[in-house]
């Protein structure tokens, strides 16, 4: 476990020093979603009726796009191959990881969602739902992602790669985030969406980390 | 067989052209992904033999 | 080489005999679970024939059934031994999966009666349920393969990977194809966002990603370790997206829509035995389709050897 704490630290204090990285998916989100009310017309109820999928495609691909640097500068400084032999579970390395990225582009994402969802015309009452699901959504979406960026970190031109690699995985947790939120937006109990929500973030947080140490080290040819 | 004529078969009713243009598509995919198997395998064998042939040589001189 | 393999994981050849059944087990239960009503219950006598048969003979006369498993272990994890058997195999299979490609089609098209609601629009099914069920299986077959090839590095399982994704993509593609010709005169329209429809097209893109990484990475083994990791995390993201999608479904459109009004039990046997033989020669196809692209894979990987050598001259 002490693999796990020296990461975290690592990580927060790495991204402490370039906030550059952290800030780029959230505004990347910002901007994706209010291109939208430009884009369709502005019929009544027509926002408000596209907007759980605009907010879910936007968080999905922001959360894809900053994952591309996961492990690539770590790569590029010869960080991971001291990770991969050091004598520590590398299972508890990437964990450490994963979660340290989603504190750090995951969570700034999901808590300025509300405000993206106001701006969307979305009802206060769902605004709730929306905050839950991408709570507890993003997470999963960052440990689905790891393993594509685990599988295509030497590569070259890998972050074309990475979105044909890691879209179709993506699609359960899109279905069902912005299914809770269709739900909410017609009155409907969430509970049980979000309870198959968190049941897909367990099974990701639990299972996804094996993948990606796995990933990673075939990447580094081992 | 259930139709009368050939002519019939090849209408099949109203549904002719739909179910003949599925059978003309998919089936020439599927032939050609076993003619793209196949060619690939000539080839490899030829690169294969290009490579003894350039190896000898080089052996020779 | 495959005993290298097994001491490096330091994994017994038994381990491969139970992880082989289990994954024999597991894609039956795909086929029953995947197949119409009335295949199913063809599936499940055949699966339980077999099963009995099996575990009878593995009870019966263990000492034997090891040995012949430890055998084939080693016989289809070496290239050389396993692009020998592919070779005497193959024309038979050939043989085989035209003869029941040809007759079913031929059946199909014109000896089976017309169904009473869409005529002879229904004919395409003789094209669309068996490229699905192959595609659907092929994934399911590749997993198993990335299992072997993760715990052992089996060398023969990454190839056959390699093998199987091209033959996968291509049966979606047809499946994909098959189903809008079809959907034009039932539904209408030539793509809604069914569910079968919709996952089919995941499976393709699925495919298409294998594909893609097994090309984007020089080294072969690397190549073939990273595309196993990925099928396995496939494999669990196609059940998943299949129930998904159900879900998703059920909340936009009330009913699904099925191709034969009430589910696949309305299929009369006049027009299952044809539904049959096409299913059985498309899955015949598989396996010539992957032999041949695993034979030329494992010439070209061997191509420094001295039996390659012998062979190709």
């Amino acid at each position: 476990m002490s693999g796990f704490s020296a990461t975290l630290r690592r990580e927060v204090l790495l991204a402490s020093r370039s906030p550059a990285d952290m800030v780029n998916p959230l505004f990347f989100f910002v901007v994706v979603v209010s291109l939208f009310p430009l884009a369709v017309p502005p019929t009544p109820g027509l926002l408000e009726a596209m907007a759980p999928g605009v907010v879910w495609v936007a968080a999905l691909l922001a959360v894809m796009l900053s994952l591309d640097g996961l492990f690539r500068s770590d790569e590029e400084a010869g960080v991971l191959d001291q990770l991969l032999v050091a004598p520590v579970e590398l299972y508890f390395t990437v964990l450490a990881k994963v979660l340290a990225h989603w504190l750090l582009t995951g969570l700034p994402l999901v808590l300025v969602a509300p405000l993206l969802g106001y701006m969307l015309q979305l009802p206060a009452e769902v605004l709730g739902s929306l905050l839950l699901g991408l709570l507890l959504g993003t997470p999963t979406l960052m440990f689905i992602g790891a393993i594509g960026a685990a599988l295509t970190v030497g590569l070259r031109r890998g972050s074309m790669l990475l979105a044909l690699l890691v879209l179709p995985l993506y699609i359960p947790v899109l279905v069902f985030g912005a299914g809770s939120l269709g739900r909410a937006l017609e009155g409907l109990p969430v509970s049980p969406v979000m309870a198959v929500l968190g049941a897909m973030l367990a099974m990701a947080m639990s299972l996804g980390p094996f993948a990606v140490a796995l990933g990673l080290r075939i990447s580094s040819g081992d | 067989m259930h139709f009368d004529s050939l002519a019939e078969l090849w209408q099949m009713g109203v549904h002719g052209p739909w179910v003949w243009s599925a059978y003309g598509i998919c089936v020439a995919l599927i032939a050609l992904n076993v003619v793209w198997a196949v060619h690939r395998g000539r080839r490899v064998r030829r690169d294969i033999r290009g490579l003894i042939r350039r190896q000898s040589l080089q052996e020779k001189q | 080489m495959s005993s290298d393999a097994v001491s490096r994981a330091g994994l017994p050849a038994h381990f491969f005999a139970v992880s082989l059944s289990a994954g024999l087990l597991a894609l039956m239960t795909w086929f029953i679970w995947s197949a119409p009503p009335v295949a199913r219950t063809v599936w499940l006598a055949g699966g339980w024939t077999f099963g009995v048969l099996f575990y009878y003979g593995a009870l019966r006369y263990p000492h034997w059934y090891w040995q012949t498993l430890e055998r084939w272990y080693h016989q289809l994890g070496s290239p050389p031994h396993f692009y020998r058997i592919a070779g005497l195999w193959l024309p038979w299979l050939v043989i085989i999966a035209t003869v029941l490609c040809v007759v079913g089609v031929v059946w199909g098209l014109a000896f089976a009666p017309p169904h009473h609601e869409q005529g002879n629009s229904y004919r395409i099914i003789y094209l669309h349920v068996p490229a699905s069920s192959a595609a659907l299986m092929a994934y399911v077959a590749m997993g198993v393969a990335g299992l072997v090839a993760l715990v052992w590095r089996l060398k023969m399982a990454e190839i056959a990977i390699k093998a199987i994704a091209p033959f996968g993509a291509i049966m979606a593609a047809v499946s994909l194809i098959s189903g809008a010709i079809w959907g034009r005169p039932t539904w209408g329209t030539y793509w809604i966002w069914d569910a079968r429809l919709t996952s089919m097209l995941i499976l393709l893109f699925m495919y298409l990603g294998v594909i893609a990484l097994q090309n984007a990475i020089r080294d072969p083994r690397q190549a073939g370790q990273a595309a196993s990791l990925l099928s396995v995390v496939g494999v669990i993201n196609v059940v998943i997206v299949r129930y998904s999608v159900d879900w998703w479904q059920s909340l936009h459109q009330g009913s699904s829509m099925s191709m034969f009004g009430t589910a696949g039990s309305a299929i009369h046997p006049s027009m299952l035995a044809p539904l049959l033989l096409c299913m059985f020669g498309t899955y015949f196809l598989f396996a010539v389709t992957v032999l041949v692209r695993a034979r030329t894979e494992i010439l070209w990987r061997e191509r420094k050897s001295a039996w390659v050598r012998e062979e190709v001259a």
